[in-house]
């Protein structure tokens, strides 16, 4: 936390403002010391280190700066490219001025120290200065001889008089001190203006060393502290033996006031003159050096606030930017952070708005969806509730919807089925050819009707993957531009049959009880009417009589051999189905009329491996004896042949078996060959009529299809039966003994359902 | 009363105060003076130490010889200073040397334009003194007589002291402009190496 407190802070304003502040403060100070004031004039070179290193730690900044940045250009972060944009262009707009101050700057300074200086000025100095020199010289030459003077009046004097003179001797000559002093600095005698100077101020050795060689007095201008300038005269007194020690005289005579000051002056300027003369080029590159580093200073400071502008501005744009692609990634979440109140902040403000409308919009989208999902789950769950098969497609007969129901009516993988069209299917399952034949025509119907609500209801056969079945449709238009088509059907199969073998039995039981009743007591009626008066009648009469009662009794023997045919048509006997092979119960059934002598040839041709079926033994050859027996009835004359085959095919995806039964007898009138199959329609002199309807009955009991055809010589009975479930590809061995318990020993498949 | 003419390497190794800081101080050195190490003009010919009255005077005899630039600088009127750097030291073993007083003697040598004269300024007592030729003034700055640098009461009975002097030119007192060049200018490196001696008792 401290960390980022310190990142924040060192990323902020406030330490740019007081690098800057304090590095101005020193670049000032350091230009008072460039002046030579005595105070900074100690902290020159302090001052320049830390302005160095100011100008370093602003370097360092800058440079790390600049390679931050680089990277994120290199990375293609985002506003990188903004930034340099921006930095350039600050660091342009403050180095152009700069630099140009900067130049002509350096010309100022070369041309302003210069002018400081004119080749007239120092001469009049060396001028005014030799001036004075020659001024003083005189004055000392003056001095000089008086001190000689003072020399030779002192060697006469006695040793005991010498201060009393000396005092008197300075005085009169306008000396501040004069003293006698011997070689060794053994002062003999002194007298002074200042009577607090007990110690005169002695020339030192190699004066007097030089006064001693020469033998001529020394002169010589002395400045003296605080006292002004005084005039020395050291002179060696005249020596009366060599053996005496040499004495010396020295006399310090002060230069007047006016003198001094105005001398004074003159070596003041000429010293302050030479100085300069002296700093001119070092005074150059101090200013120099100033000012580049006040340049460099300010050039950094621009560039280092270049870039913090740069980043300022930037940051609201690259969190914008940030912001635009998180919701261009679909997270509508995102929410900026405010950074300012200017028009930046307000796009950031309206963007945040933006992103929220959007947000709140997709989740009603959602949650619209996710009730839509749920509405269409809980119509899925209805429809797969129903037993009514319901079928939806659209305009181009694609199908949308197919429920479990019509999966399982119309034998087909109901999902497999969506988001094809309906010719597709059935170019896959081709036994729905039917169906969709049956359709399509009322799909076009219902479409080109406007008017009405479009319904339409037809009941639709076909032989499907489990044999016939009868399907009640019914359809209509749904609603909207593309709303398609809804087929909903019901598997009626079973329905009809149970309805068509009610009424069959009510008929039966009716024929039973009003015929069939009646015809016992006419039958006996009659017997005894011929028993009665047979006798006792006329031979003529007796022939009517026994004629009459005769045709009588055989007519209603016949019509309750009628009724019973037609009591046992209309009798639905239970099935029991179970897979068998058919041609075993065709070999069975042709053993009963092997040795028929009836002088017909009856052939089998069976294909071998035949699947099994699934049907019910008995009724099966009950099936086969009538088919038998009504080909053997159709032939009368000429050769008389009987073909039964069988043989496996598959047709329009469904596997089944077919038998066919042919005659060579004349073939089914045309006019009754489309009612062949009902009952009491015969072409035979003889016959119930009811034969090929047991026949149909057994057929369409058995979930299979029966039609009549007439080939060149006789006609031909076919039957399809499908396949038992579960033994498509499974194929019986041909056997002709084997019975039902050995067929079910040797396919002991699943048992298959007892109802159909 | 011992004289070394030579310098005592040893008694140089335990005067470092510290390595580190000698270290940085020869980092600094060598940066600030590029060109002009170890420019040694100043030559510390004899130093002699009496002790009279519990009081030492130190008596020595320097040489100097003033580079070119720095005489030319002088004539034109700018003041040149010369520092004697006096310390003493109580040897310890093992570790560096224990600072027991520093002084400074600063003298002042000017040129006087009008008068033609050399003036010695003592920085430190104020009195002044003027030579016709500069030869006589360094000769004056070089012989230093009597000069009481140290209280015999502020060392101890036991213990063996030693005392190092050495003699530059200050640059910093230079003025603001000629201050810079002369940092890295050898012309005013002018120092002498330190000189030590052991104090007599």
């Amino acid at each position: 936390m401290d960390i980022a407190k310190l990142r924040r802070l060192g990323s902020g304003a406030i330490p740019v403002v007081l690098l800057s502040i304090l590095l101005l403060a020193s670049l000032f100070l350091m230009s008072a010391a460039t002046q030579n004031s005595e105070q900074f004039g100690r902290l020159y070179m302090l001052l320049l280190v830390v302005n160095l290193l100011g100008l370093i730690t602003l370097l360092a900044l800058i440079t790390s700066n600049l390679l931050r940045l680089r990277r994120q250009y290199r990375n293609r972060a985002t506003g990188s490219r903004l930034t340099v944009r921006l930095m350039l262009m600050f660091v342009l707009l403050a180095l152009a001025p700069v630099s140009l101050v900067y130049y002509f700057s350096l010309g100022f300074i070369q041309r302003g120290i210069d002018s400081w200086f004119d080749v007239r000025v120092e001469r009049t100095l060396d001028n005014a200065l030799e001036l004075s020199r020659a001024s003083l010289a005189t004055r000392s030459r003056e001095l000089m001889k008086r001190t000689e003077q003072m020399s030779s009046t002192l060697q006469l004097a006695d040793e005991l008089s010498l201060p009393r003179l000396l005092d008197e001797l300075r005085v009169s000559d306008d000396a501040s001190e004069l003293t006698l002093f011997m070689s060794g600095g053994h002062i003999v005698a002194s007298s002074s203006v200042n009577p607090a100077a007990i110690v005169p101020d002695l020339p030192n050795e190699s004066v007097i060393r030089q006064v001693r060689q020469s033998g001529s007095p020394y002169v010589s201008l002395d400045p003296l502290t605080d006292k002004g300038l005084y005039v020395r005269v050291v002179t060696q007194m005249p020596s009366a033996s060599p053996l005496v020690e040499l004495r010396f005289l020295q006399a310090l005579y002060p230069i007047s006031d006016r003198v001094s000051v105005l001398a004074g002056s003159v070596e003041t300027a000429y010293t302050q003159y030479q100085q300069l003369l002296l700093l001119r080029d070092p005074l150059k590159n101090s200013f120099i050096l100033m000012l580049s580093l006040v340049l460099l200073l300010g050039v950094l400071m621009a560039v280092w606030l270049a870039f913090f502008s740069a980043r300022r501005l930037v940051t609201p744009i690259r969190v914008l930017a940030i912001g635009t692609r998180a919701v261009a990634a679909g997270d509508y979440t995102k929410r900026l952070p405010m950074h300012s109140g200017d028009e930046l902040g307000f796009l950031v403000e309206s963007f945040n708005d933006m992103t929220l409308k959007i947000a709140r919009a997709q989740e009603e989208v959602r949650s619209s969806q996710q009730q839509a999902e749920q509405e269409r789950a809980y119509l899925w769950a209805v429809l797969a509730r129903l037993s009514s098969g319901v079928l939806t497609l659209d305009v181009n007969r694609t199908v949308y919807t197919v429920n479990v129901a019509a999966g399982e009516i119309l034998g087909v993988e109901s999902k497999a089925c969506i988001g094809y069209e309906l010719n597709e299917i059935v170019e896959r399952y081709e036994y729905l050819k039917n169906f969709a034949d049956a359709i399509t025509p009322h799909l076009a119907e219902s479409c080109s009707d406007t008017s009405g609500k479009g319904e339409w209801r037809e009941e639709v056969i076909f032989y499907g993957a489990t044999g016939r079945q009868v399907l009640m449709c019914g359809g209509a238009a749904l609603p909207g531009d593309d709303g398609g088509y809804v087929i909903v059907f019901d598997d009626v199969t079973n329905l009809v049959q149970a309805q068509r073998d009610a009424a069959w039995g009510e008929v039966a039981r009716r024929l039973a009880h009003e015929i069939k009743n009646p015809l016992t007591p006419i039958q006996l009626s009659a017997e005894r009417l011929r028993h009665k008066y047979l006798k006792s009648m006329p031979p003529e009469d007796a022939v009517v009589l026994d004629k009459s009662t005769h045709t009588i009794v055989q007519q209603v023997e016949v019509m309750k051999e009628m009724v019973q045919a037609f009591s046992e048509y209309a009798r639905t006997p239970k099935l029991e189905l179970r897979p068998l092979p058919l041609n075993a119960l065709i070999d069975e059934v042709l053993e009963l009329y092997r040795n028929n002598h009836l002088g017909v040839v009856i052939e089998a041709r069976l294909q071998k491996r035949l699947p099994l079926v699934s049907v019910d033994a008995g009724r099966m050859r009950q099936l086969l004896h009538n088919l038998i027996k009504n080909a053997l009835e159709a032939m009368v004359e000429g050769e008389m042949k009987i073909t039964l085959e069988s043989r496996a095919l598959s047709e329009r995806g469904v596997s089944m078996v077919e038998l066919r039964v042919v005659d060579s007898g004349p073939g089914i009138p045309v006019a009754i060959l489309e009612n062949i199959f009902e009952p009491y329609v015969t072409a035979k002199p003889k016959g119930s009529g009811l034969g090929l309807a047991i026949v149909k009955k057994i057929v369409e009991e058995h979930s299979g299809v029966i039609w009549a055809e007439n080939l060149e010589q006789g006609a031909c009975m076919t039957i399809h039966l499908p396949v038992a479930p579960g033994n498509i590809e499974n194929v019986a061995q041909e056997d002709g003994a084997a019975d039902d318990s050995a067929s079910e020993d040797v396919m002991p498949f699943k048992q298959p359902d007892g109802e159909k | 009363m011992q004289v070394n003419t030579a310098v005592d390497q040893q008694s140089l190794m335990q005067c470092r105060v510290h390595p580190v800081l000698v270290r940085l101080t020869a980092l600094l050195t060598l940066l600030l003076a590029t060109g002009a190490a170890a420019e040694t003009r100043f030559d510390i010919s004899a130093v002699k130490v009496n002790l009279v009255d519990k009081v030492y005077y130190l008596n020595a005899r320097i040489d100097y010889e003033l580079s070119d630039k720095v005489v030319e600088v002088m004539h034109k009127g700018v003041p040149v200073v010369v520092v004697l750097d006096i310390k003493f030291q109580r040897k310890r073993r093992f570790i560096w040397n224990e600072e027991i007083a520093e002084l400074a003697q600063r003298y002042q040598l000017e040129y006087h334009a009008l008068t033609r004269q050399y003036l010695v300024t003592n920085l430190n007592s104020g009195s002044q003194h003027s030579f016709p030729t500069l030869e006589v003034a360094l000769t004056l700055l070089g012989t230093v007589v009597d000069l009481p640098v140290l209280d015999r009461q502020l060392l101890e009975e036991e213990g063996e002291y030693i005392g190092l002097m050495r003699v530059s030119v200050d640059a910093g007192e230079l003025p603001a402009p000629l201050r810079l060049r002369a940092y890295f200018s050898a012309d005013w490196h002018l120092s002498s190496e330190w000189y030590s001696w052991t104090l007599p008792n």
